[in-house]
């Protein structure tokens, strides 16, 4: 059997009578993967994430971390995670070092240790800045450090990368993956981005509307969404559509240069492209589109 | 505990920068400055009065300001201040989600408040001490002041204001900690501050409203009277934090009231644990204490003071009838009255002068605390009539707005207005009385308050009277009438009890009732003693007849009319103890009048000259009497100094005579007196005041060449007349 880090049993939760809030979620994240917790706004991840932390009390004893109850372990637990709910939490009238500092005090853990996290997070040169004084994708990465100053086995994030520019998605990303890879930490990560999700995560649960309406591992859900659709851009796209009409009858043409298409799956891609460019194409791009947007918008369209 | 300690250092990691310490700092220091620099333009208060420690005193004077303003509105920004860094910055879920239990998060926050005010509070006194010193340094310490370093009363003062703010600080904390918006706890705050001006205005605060709590510090300043550590105003401060910490502490702890105590039974099982049985503690605090009797009448005690004392008299202030003489041993007393007393007011005299008074009766206990300094005496009454004692030492004159119309004239056509007035202020005054507790939570007992409310009463109808009284010679027309209030006003007093009628307040009020029905055109003092004749036979007629007399033969004019006084009334007497009395009362006033004989006395001059009255025939004397630690007198000396370089040509002697006990004090501010007026000192004060009935100073006397009186009781030199009457005396045309 699996070895889950997390698991809810039909976790429920209801704000007051009438409004449920989360039905039945069944959560189940093994240990060493990242998780990511898929959901449009209000779909009930902030809220899974609050119970998850304990930050609101549980209605029903369904959470296990660790393969035991959350609430009898409460507060000790976080001696192994670590956290970022929501907007980064962080005192803005400290320095960056002085805030890392709060939390090593603490968890009683070495000062020493504050630099090896700034580090990891590329602050070292702003660490005696005033955190007010960050711009917000520094802020994040704060916040982060500070989630990883205990060296936790499981990371619970929220939504880390909102609001950051591609560069800082970028490096938030590749420091995940590295904790995960390096370290082993279990990741447990949501986003109402799927993109995001879809490049890092091994696992992913999507929930909409309360509801958990998915839950596998990454290819699972490739396969989910079945044939690859791609974007050319090609020199005289009117023309290239008509010839490409011919094999592939999904070909539509979308303005005078480019031309959508779905092929059987991503391996098809080089060898559609040999043939093409073979055929005296002036090929500019082939950009995959996500089939998985849209099965996505499917999915949490459902009542 | 670990993890609370843990979270408390975090704790002082996240308010750095904050400045929240200096904040205590600044505000506990502040009230001291502000009083530093008022000490170099007050003025030098006349010295002599019993000793003191001068640096507790003046840190005493600061916890007004302090406990009534600056520590509340510290304890009011420091709780938001603290509470605002976590909501401001998401900081109450980080917190959550560290391995820190929410008792250690939420206490640990609250501790640094708790430092807060400490700081302040030890800042106060620190401040308040140096500021005391630079004061001494340039104006030197009052004499009758101590120096020590007082740890315990220092102590006591710090422990008292720290738990006093406790019930404030943590129901701020409360507060703060639920509403994430700064703006309510800091309104709530200043609303708790506002609405206690009024709540004081009207008399209704609270024992337990927290600002009182820290009131009672500043108006209490000595703390408990039974010698308890810390007062019931503080335990109800401690015990009102713990219910708010614990319901704040719950209600945080689920995040919202209905989980905190109503999802489980248990949770509302402890809740209820902790309400009956912190509530119930709480209940028995604030329950009012009163004092038993006992099956003696004691009175016990101890004095102290720069002489050896022998005995303590207890007399009757009516009719100055000593009741007991305690004979002191060791600086203790301790003695059993077997007399029957009853329940009145009795002054204490102690080497031959009337030094306080005391209220108790039968089977009462009292204990007396007494300390001498020179003519200054306190006394201290503790025992079963403790709160008795000190409500009558509490008690403020009358100096109500209906009391002003009437004396100045004012609103006296508009009979309307005063009666309601009247009826406004009676009820207060009432209501008042029947709000006094001590320091202690100690409260009269009932038969002290039924006497009581009717000496109020009668307060209150003496002032009706003078009213009508008014009305009737200015409008004596229109008729002033006498409402349903009034009328329930008379029915609480009755006319004919005896034992209220030691207080002049009675008699006159009695006196007022008696003569209205006589119309005739004759002085009240006449109508009065006609109506006191027709009283049946007793000790109430005797009291009255007493009053009245007295009354009289002080107002009447020449030794004839006396005379004929007491020919015709002293043999109503009953009980013959009144008319001796009398006798001995109107002998004084006869021994004082025009053209009598000064009676002898000898004094000594600042190098030791002895002069007597005798050395001073041929010329007329003037003679100022006073003392070195009376401010009237020294305000009265200058004029007449002034007076005396004035009519230095004329055959008259000024003399200033100093009944001061301690003499080398007189010495050194005789020496800075004018040479024209000769400088003395009394030998035998007693034998002195007693012969020229010396009952106040300053006092003016003037005595015509042959040594006989001009003029016993002289006005003093600051009204206009006492030079109109020297003037005459010395045959000096008025001056134009």
């Amino acid at each position: 059997m699996q070895d889950y880090i997390i698991q809810t049993k039909s976790l429920n939760f209801q704000y007051s009578k009438s409004r449920k809030v989360l039905e039945d979620v069944s959560l189940n994240i093994p240990k060493g993967s990242i998780y990511g917790f898929l959901g449009p706004n209000g779909a009930g991840k902030s809220t899974t994430m609050r119970l998850l932390t304990g930050i609101i009390p549980e209605q029903h004893d369904a959470i296990s971390i660790f393969g035991k109850p959350l609430k009898d372990q409460l507060p000790q637990v976080f001696d192994n995670i670590g956290s970022l709910v929501e907007s980064p939490a962080l005192y803005l009238h400290l320095s960056g070092y002085n805030n890392l500092k709060y939390i090593a005090k603490l968890r009683n853990i070495p000062e020493s240790r504050i630099d090896e996290v700034l580090e990891l997070v590329d602050l070292s040169r702003d660490a005696k800045r005033k955190a007010k004084q960050y711009s917000l994708g520094m802020k994040q990465r704060l916040a982060i450090a500070m989630a990883l100053l205990n060296e936790p086995e499981l990371l619970l994030l929220d939504e880390p990368v909102n609001g950051l520019d591609p560069n800082g998605i970028q490096d938030i990303r590749k420091l995940l993956v590295k904790l995960n890879r390096e370290k082993g930490v279990t990741i447990f990560v949501s986003s109402h981005l799927l993109a995001e999700i879809e490049k890092m995560c091994t696992h992913v649960g999507i929930i909409s509307k309360g509801k958990l309406r998915f839950e596998g591992t990454i290819e699972e859900l490739g396969k989910k969404s079945g044939a690859c659709k791609i974007q050319l851009t090609v020199k005289d796209a009117t023309h290239w559509n008509e010839k490409l009409m011919e094999n592939h009858p999904t070909a539509e043409l979308q303005n005078a240069t480019q031309i959508t298409l779905e092929l059987q799956d991503r391996e098809a891609i080089p060898e559609f492209a040999k043939n093409l460019i073979t055929q005296g194409a002036h090929l500019y791009e082939i950009k995959i589109l996500d089939g998985l947007e849209e099965w996505f918008m499917t999915l949490v369209n459902q009542k | 505990m670990q993890n609370f300690i843990t979270a408390l250092k975090a704790e002082h990691i996240k308010k750095k920068g904050t400045g929240i310490y200096m904040l205590s700092i600044i505000l506990g220091v502040i009230s001291p400055i502000i009083w530093t620099i008022i000490q170099f333009f007050e003025k030098e208060k006349p010295g002599s009065s019993l000793p003191y420690n001068y640096y507790v005193s003046y840190i005493e004077g600061l916890l007004e300001p302090f406990a009534g303003f600056f520590f509340p509105l510290l304890i009011i920004i420091t709780v938001s201040r603290i509470t605002q860094l976590d909501h401001k910055n998401g900081g109450w879920q980080l917190m959550e989600t560290q391995p820190v239990r929410k008792i250690s998060i939420y206490f640990s926050k609250f501790s640094v408040v708790l430092i807060s005010n400490l700081i302040a509070i030890l800042s106060l006194v620190i401040m308040g001490y140096f500021g005391a010193w630079i004061v001494s340094l340039i104006k030197g310490i009052p004499q009758d002041a101590t120096t020590n370093f007082a740890f315990s009363e220092l102590f006591w003062i710090i422990a008292r204001l720290f738990l006093a703010g406790l019930f404030l600080t943590a129901f701020q904390y409360v507060i703060s900690v639920l509403l994430p918006s700064f703006i309510w706890s800091i309104l709530i705050g200043f609303f708790l501050l506002l609405a206690f001006i009024f709540l004081k205005v009207f008399n209704v605060t609270p024992d337990y409203y927290p600002l009182e709590l820290l009131d009672k510090v500043a108006t209490f300043k000595k703390g408990s009277q039974l010698g308890y550590w810390i007062t019931y105003s503080e335990t109800l401060s401690v015990l009102c934090s713990i219910i708010a910490l614990y319901i704040g502490f719950e209600w945080y702890k689920h995040k919202n009231l209905k989980l905190a105590f109503f999802s489980k039974s248990s949770r509302a099982l402890k809740l209820i644990a902790v309400l009956v049985v912190v509530g119930g503690l709480l209940a028995y605090v604030l329950m009012p204490n009163t004092m038993e009797s006992h099956n003696k009448t004691v009175i016990s005690g101890k004095i102290e003071g720069d002489k050896p004392f022998q005995a303590i008299y207890i007399t009757n202030a009516f009719a100055d009838d000593t009741l007991a003489v305690i004979p002191v041993k060791n600086n203790t007393f301790h003695y059993v009255i077997e007399k029957e007393v009853p329940f009145d007011n009795y002054s204490i005299n102690i080497n031959n002068a009337a030094n306080g008074e005391i209220t108790f009766g039968k089977n009462d206990s009292i204990h007396l605390d007494i300390k001498q300094r020179e003519n200054n005496f306190s006394v201290v009454t503790t025992g079963s009539r403790l709160a008795e004692n000190q409500y009558e030492k509490s008690k403020i004159p009358n100096y109500g707005m209906a009391s002003y119309y009437i004396e100045e004239n004012i609103q006296l056509d508009n009979p309307d207005l005063i009666r309601s007035e009247i009826i406004k202020e009676w009820k207060e005054a009432l209501s008042t009385s029947d709000k006094y507790k001590t320091v202690d939570n100690y409260v009269p007992r009932e038969d002290f308050m039924e006497r009581n409310k009717k000496m109020l009463t009668i307060t209150f109808l003496n002032l009706w009277n003078d009213f009508v009284k008014k009305r009737a010679v200015m409008f004596p027309k229109e008729k002033t009438e006498e409402t349903a209030d009034i009328k329930l006003m008379k029915k609480r007093v009755p006319l004919n009890d005896e034992s209220l009628l030691s207080n002049e307040e009675y008699f006159k009020y009695i006196r007022s009732q008696m003569i209205a029905p006589n119309k005739e055109d004759i002085d009240e003092n006449t109508k009065s003693l006609m109506a006191i004749a027709k009283l049946p036979k007793g000790e109430f007629k005797d009291k009255m007849l007493y009053w009245q007399l007295n009354n009289s033969i002080k107002d009447a004019s020449a030794t004839t009319e006396r005379a004929q006084l007491l020919a015709q009334y002293g043999t109503d007497f009953t009980n013959k103890k009144y008319l001796t009395y009398t006798l001995a009362k109107n002998k004084l006033i006869e021994s004082l009048g025009k053209g009598m004989p000064a009676p002898f006395f000898d004094a000594t001059t600042q190098d030791g000259k002895q002069f007597n009255l005798a050395d001073f025939k041929g010329k007329y004397l003037m003679i100022d009497v006073w003392a070195t630690w009376c401010g009237p007198c020294k305000k009265e000396s200058p004029l007449f100094e002034k007076m005396a370089i004035k009519y230095k040509k004329e055959p008259i002697q000024f003399i200033a005579l100093s009944t001061d006990q301690k003499i080398d004090k007189w010495l050194v501010e005789a020496k800075a007196k004018s040479k024209s007026v000769l400088q003395l000192h009394i030998n035998n004060d007693n034998q002195f005041s007693k012969a020229y009935d010396i009952q106040f100073i300053p006092r003016f006397i003037l005595i015509d060449p042959q040594g006989n009186f001009v003029n016993s009781k002289m006005p003093a030199p600051s009204d206009k007349i006492f030079e109109k009457l020297l003037r005459e005396a010395l045959s000096l045309a008025e001056e134009k």
